[in-house]
């Protein structure tokens, strides 16, 4: 697996699904939960913060199967939300690491794209 | 506590004392909450109610108390310490809990997850980031048929569930009306606007045609029933001319309802 051509890719996916969003916003309308966007964004957000801090820490103990766990979780989040190049930086990781991927260096280039697409899509979710 | 059993992080623990819909209880069984809430609203559509539980343990002991309200488990592949394998290992061997259906979720969609959950006993999977058209037919799906049948027919149904993004999907209820291209039904099941389903009837069995796609235009509860109309996309001439002679036979025969 090149990650460093599967990051390229990645980085091509459009960041945010907007019709995901929408989908879940009407769901959430018609059952009459107004408020149910703005608590996942909080959900998102205070689940995720965390995740995204203990990633170069797992990295530099050499923690894989923690990194691994980590990227499982804030792929998932990052899917519901339609975060859709997180998810896929997420996956790419996930799929790296259980082939047996053991590049540091290359490792890292993905962590910086996975941290600079978290916070670049901070702003875009879903106020309410 | 089992000793392998690791407390999943939540700050939304099952609260036991939430008014329960009469249509029962789904209990999720998921570390991640994004996909609890959203798994959760989706329940709550189906006028379920949706549980969180943390651990095994917690599970377990709620299902002793109410195992005829839990009508499903959706249980999360990839957890830390307990799996969702172990788990649905666990549920299976005890006939306590044995003939609750389990759906399981996951984010990895491989052939050998798959096949390990359903050769283990779940009656299906869904795959994450859950879909609220998938999530719909297959709730649907897995509620209305005999659980003892159940894994029989949904290894069956998964194996002829198209890949275009429709879903087969069996509406138990009586048909209404019926034009050539569209139909209402009156259902106990509600089903999800704007979603193309490819509808298992027997309806139109005399004309040879036991499947209908169908995009559902709207749903709307009246009384303890649902009235869902559908449009008829993407049929053939020939299977739309089978149609105008069934319906033809309908209005020669006088029935308004079949």
């Amino acid at each position: 697996m090149n990650l460093l051509n599967e990051i390229e890719q990645a980085l091509l996916v459009q960041n945010v699904d907007t019709h995901k969003i929408g989908e879940l916003k009407a769901l959430a309308e018609s059952l009459g939960r107004h408020q149910f966007l703005k608590e996942l964004r909080q959900t998102y957000i205070s689940t995720n913060e965390s995740l995204i801090q203990q990633l170069r820490p797992a990295l530099q103990a050499g923690s894989l199967d923690k990194i691994r766990q980590l990227l499982h979780q804030l792929k998932a989040s990052a899917g519901n939300l339609g975060l859709s190049r997180l998810h896929q930086l997420c996956l790419i990781g996930e799929l790296f690491l259980r082939v047996g991927g053991r590049d540091c260096n290359e490792f890292r280039v993905l962590l910086k794209h996975i941290e600079l697409e978290y916070a670049a899509t901070l702003p875009k979710l879903p106020e309410a | 506590m089992d000793q392998n059993e690791v407390p999943m992080k939540s700050d939304r623990p099952a609260d036991q004392d939430q008014e329960i819909s009469e249509r029962g209880i789904v209990a999720i069984v998921d570390d991640n909450k994004t996909d609890v809430a959203i798994a959760s609203l989706m329940i709550e559509r189906h006028g379920l109610t949706p549980m969180h539980f943390d651990l095994f343990s917690d599970l377990t002991k709620f299902i002793r108390t109410a195992r005829d309200q839990v009508k499903l488990i959706l249980l999360d592949v990839n957890m830390p310490g307990l799996s969702g394998v172990d788990i649905l290992k666990r549920l299976k061997r005890d006939p306590q809990y044995r003939e609750i259906p389990i759906m399981m979720m996951t984010g990895d969609c491989s052939v050998d997850t798959v096949k390990v959950t359903i050769t283990n006993g779940a009656v299906d999977y869904i795959v994450k980031p859950l879909d609220p058209m998938v999530f719909d037919g297959k709730l649907s799906r897995i509620l209305q048929v005999d659980t003892s049948a159940a894994q029989k027919e949904w290894v069956e149904y998964r194996l002829n569930q198209s890949t275009n993004g429709r879903v087969s999907l069996q509406i138990p209820g009586t048909l209404v009306s019926v034009g050539e291209l569209t139909m209402t039904v009156k259902s106990p099941m509600s089903a999800l606007p704007g979603s193309v389903f490819s509808l298992d009837t027997s309806l139109f069995k005399d004309v040879s045609i036991t499947s209908v796609p169908c995009r559902i235009e709207a749903c709307t509860p009246v009384d303890d029933e649902f009235v869902i109309k559908c449009s008829i996309v993407g049929l053939s001439e020939g299977d739309l001319q089978k149609i105008r002679i069934f319906c033809k036979s309908l209005w020669k025969t006088n029935l308004a309802t079949a």
